[in-house]
């Protein structure tokens, strides 16, 4: 039996979050422990794909209508949603506290996960769109990065959509986007002024997954991040959508995507890696007290005592950090360059820590029915999507050299 | 009507328990608490029968240390409307805890009070029935079913033969077994509302009480570790270990 991380007194957080926070370890300990060895056995799961769709190829409707009342009964379904479209209201720093939590486990619990441009719908968009997107009834998928737009998608991006009567027309491919083919809204940016691109030239549709002009390749593209692919080639072929499809201004579109992965692709990636970095330090621990050889544990080694020592220290460091940033952007202050630090130091200490708890526990380290490689490659991933390690580089080094 | 419900604030239940050193207890020291499982079921059955309007309030209580209250908290999280926090940092004994649940009886005046069968800690299983003597009332003990109907209230009760159902005249003190409910988490709106619901603190002095221990530890030791067991190779050798080696054949 492993025991979920005990970190809520650590930083002397206020009650209510550790209230949140043990809500929350319960849920991993009663609910999602149980189903873990089910999850990593199943060639169902995929990356990337939203909790409910990941549950339902992997446990059927039982477990996933269970977990999603449970989420609504807790109000944890709306964690991550604003007050006034019905969220719980709930500081940057008890949303990183309380998902850190969940992310003991692979077994993905379930959120209304909107992304957060969505709240940018106006209008008539709220109600076929986003408000559909928070009750779960509706998903999403966004789609900027191209063959030829990866780490520069300003600079680089091809599709384009022009002005056509009281609509627009949609050309050009995207590639690399995690569940298209699970998704019924695509939020794609199209450049539909090539003079401005980044500052003013692209922007943020919101199209109809079933749109005759929408072609998502079949089968995906196979990664290592699961038994099932879920990142697709999706093509625009004179796909057509009208003004009111438009999401923010139009030229708003690439501002809007940063604000976007600023928050859920970086800083979230806080979270995100010190569930899985706790987890694996939780298990190596047991395992080093157990593991006997030469006559004595393996955690009577000075070799592996420095590995459990450095985890610990990534984790403690990260954590700081983390909780840091996302109280500075309770405060309202401009975390674009800290979130960017928040990201590359979580996936990069991530990856690294959980290296060290699959060395230390030697060949059971790779058997998959640890949940400790599965944490790895999620985390080696994530120095790539959402933008590179290099690029959060870039980013804190602009701010750096500012001015 | 009124519903109490004591809880106590003991040792999480996935915490492996450690024999102090000295053995004059086990270690509490940075040890995660929690309340006491039987007493969330308490909990959860008088939220269910205010829910169902059969009652009107539900009161958590909770005697031990200052933080204690973090555990009428969470009482408070998953519905209680209020906290009584009666403060001692004396280890109670069971007797001790039922006078002092009589003094708040009979100011609150409740009609029904629901306690676990037993805390996980010390597992006296005690509580319950000194308070339904030294109120005089009637107790239905191990419920795994409780219908209040007016005036009464019908428990069913686990005994070593099956089920029993008794009925009650209220007020009436129940005591929770396993099977009854299972209790809710807590809501994060809920979590934020409690904060706003009132405890009230008291002392044991409150009620003219005195905790002194009345009984001694003497000595607290770990259970023998278990021995490895042996593999038998064969149906005859199993009959004959069992009957030579284990007598019980
Ligand atoms: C599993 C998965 C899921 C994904 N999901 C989505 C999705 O849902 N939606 C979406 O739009 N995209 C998605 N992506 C794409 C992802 O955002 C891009 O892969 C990422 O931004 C990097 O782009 P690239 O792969 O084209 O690498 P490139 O930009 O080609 O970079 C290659 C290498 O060069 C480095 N490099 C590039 N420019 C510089 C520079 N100026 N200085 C120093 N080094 C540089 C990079 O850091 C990298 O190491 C996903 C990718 C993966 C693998
Ligand atoms: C895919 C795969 C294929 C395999 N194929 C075969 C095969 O065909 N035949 C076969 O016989 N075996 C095979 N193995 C087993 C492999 O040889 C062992 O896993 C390897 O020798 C390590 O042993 P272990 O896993 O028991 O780790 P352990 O010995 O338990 O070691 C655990 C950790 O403790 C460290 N450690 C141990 N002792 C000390 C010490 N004294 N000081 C410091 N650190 C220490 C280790 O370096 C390791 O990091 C295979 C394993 C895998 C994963």
């Amino acid at each position: 039996m492993h025991h979920a991380a005990t970190t809520d007194n650590a930083y002397r957080l206020p009650d209510d979050i550790q209230e949140f926070c043990e809500v929350a370890r319960r849920i991993v300990r009663d609910e999602l422990l149980p189903l873990e060895q089910e999850y990593l056995a199943s060639s169902n799961h995929a990356y990337g794909v939203k909790e409910t769709i990941n549950l339902k190829n992997v446990f059927g409707p039982k477990v996933v209508d269970r977990l999603t009342d449970l989420s609504k009964e807790t109000g944890l379904w709306n964690l991550m949603v604003p007050e006034e479209h019905g969220g719980a209201g709930l500081s940057m720093l008890a949303q990183v506290a309380i998902l850190e939590q969940f992310n003991y486990t692979p077994v993905p619990f379930p959120f209304a996960n909107v992304p957060n441009i969505l709240y940018f719908c106006s209008g008539p968009q709220i109600e076929k769109y986003l408000n559909p997107v928070i009750s779960g009834e509706k998903t999403t998928c966004f789609a900027q990065t191209e063959p030829n737009a990866g780490s520069d998608p300003g600079g680089m991006m091809q599709t384009r959509a022009v002005r056509d009567g009281d609509g627009w027309v949609i050309n050009g491919t995207k590639m690399w986007i995690s569940m298209a083919a699970e998704s019924d809204i695509i939020m794609v940016q199209a450049v539909t002024d090539p003079e401005k691109r980044q500052r003013g030239g692209i922007t943020m549709f919101l199209v109809d997954r079933n749109n005759p002009g929408v072609k998502i390749e079949e089968g995906g593209i196979r990664t290592w991040l699961g038994p099932k692919p879920s990142q697709y080639v999706v093509h625009f072929d004179n796909c057509r959508v009208k003004d009111e499809d438009v999401l923010g201004e139009v030229g708003g579109g690439f501002s809007m995507g940063q604000r976007w992965l600023t928050i859920h692709d970086r800083l979230l990636r806080g979270p995100y890696a010190l569930g899985k970095m706790q987890r694996s330090l939780d298990m190596s621990v047991e395992w080093a007290k157990q593991r006997v050889t030469f006559g004595r544990p393996i955690a009577e080694r000075q070799a592996i005592q420095w590995k459990l020592a450095d985890i610990h220290i990534d984790i403690e460091a990260l954590r700081a950090l983390t909780y840091s940033v996302a109280a500075r952007a309770d405060a309202g202050e401009d975390v674009r360059a800290e979130a960017a630090l928040v990201k590359l130091v979580s996936t990069e200490w991530g990856a690294r820590s959980v290296n060290e708890a699959i060395q230390i526990h030697g060949a059971m380290g790779e058997a998959l029915e640890l949940p400790l490689t599965l944490f790895y490659r999620y985390l080696r991933h994530a120095q790539i999507g959402g933008g590179t390690s290099e690029i959060q580089r870039v980013l804190i080094a602009r701010k750096l050299l500012k001015g | 009507m009124k519903i109490l419900v004591p809880v106590k604030r003991v040792v999480d239940y996935n915490v492996k328990v450690r024999v102090k050193s000295d053995g004059t207890g086990v270690e509490l020291a940075n040890v995660k608490m929690s309340m006491n499982p039987f007493d969330e079921i308490a909990v959860e059955e008088a939220l269910r029968l205010k829910e169902a309007g059969k009652a009107t309030e539900v009161i958590a209580v909770s005697v031990g240390p200052a933080q204690a209250s973090e555990t009428l908290r969470t009482a408070l999280a998953m519905g209680a409307d209020r906290g009584i926090l009666v403060k001692t940092d004396t280890t109670t004994e069971p007797l001790a805890v039922a006078k002092i649940l009589k003094g708040i009886v009979d100011e609150e005046k409740p009609d029904l009070v629901i306690l676990g069968k037993q805390a996980i800690d010390d597992d006296c299983n005690q509580t319950g029935q000194m308070l339904a003597a030294l109120l005089g009332w009637g107790q239905g003990t191990f419920a795994s079913k409780v219908d209040l109907e007016t005036g009464s209230v019908a428990v069913t009760r686990e005994i070593d033969g099956g089920l029993q159902t008794v009925k009650l005249t209220l007020p009436a003190i129940v005591t929770t077994d396993l099977r009854l409910n299972e209790p809710r988490y807590a809501s994060l709106p809920n979590i934020m509302k409690a904060k706003k619901k009132p405890i009230d603190e008291k002392t044991p002095e409150t009620y003219g009480v005195d905790v002194a221990p009345r009984l001694k530890v003497l000595k607290t030791a770990e259970p023998a570790g278990r021995k490895a067991g042996v593999k038998v190779g064969s149906v005859a050798e199993l009959v004959s270990k069992l009957k030579d080696e284990a007598g019980v054949l």
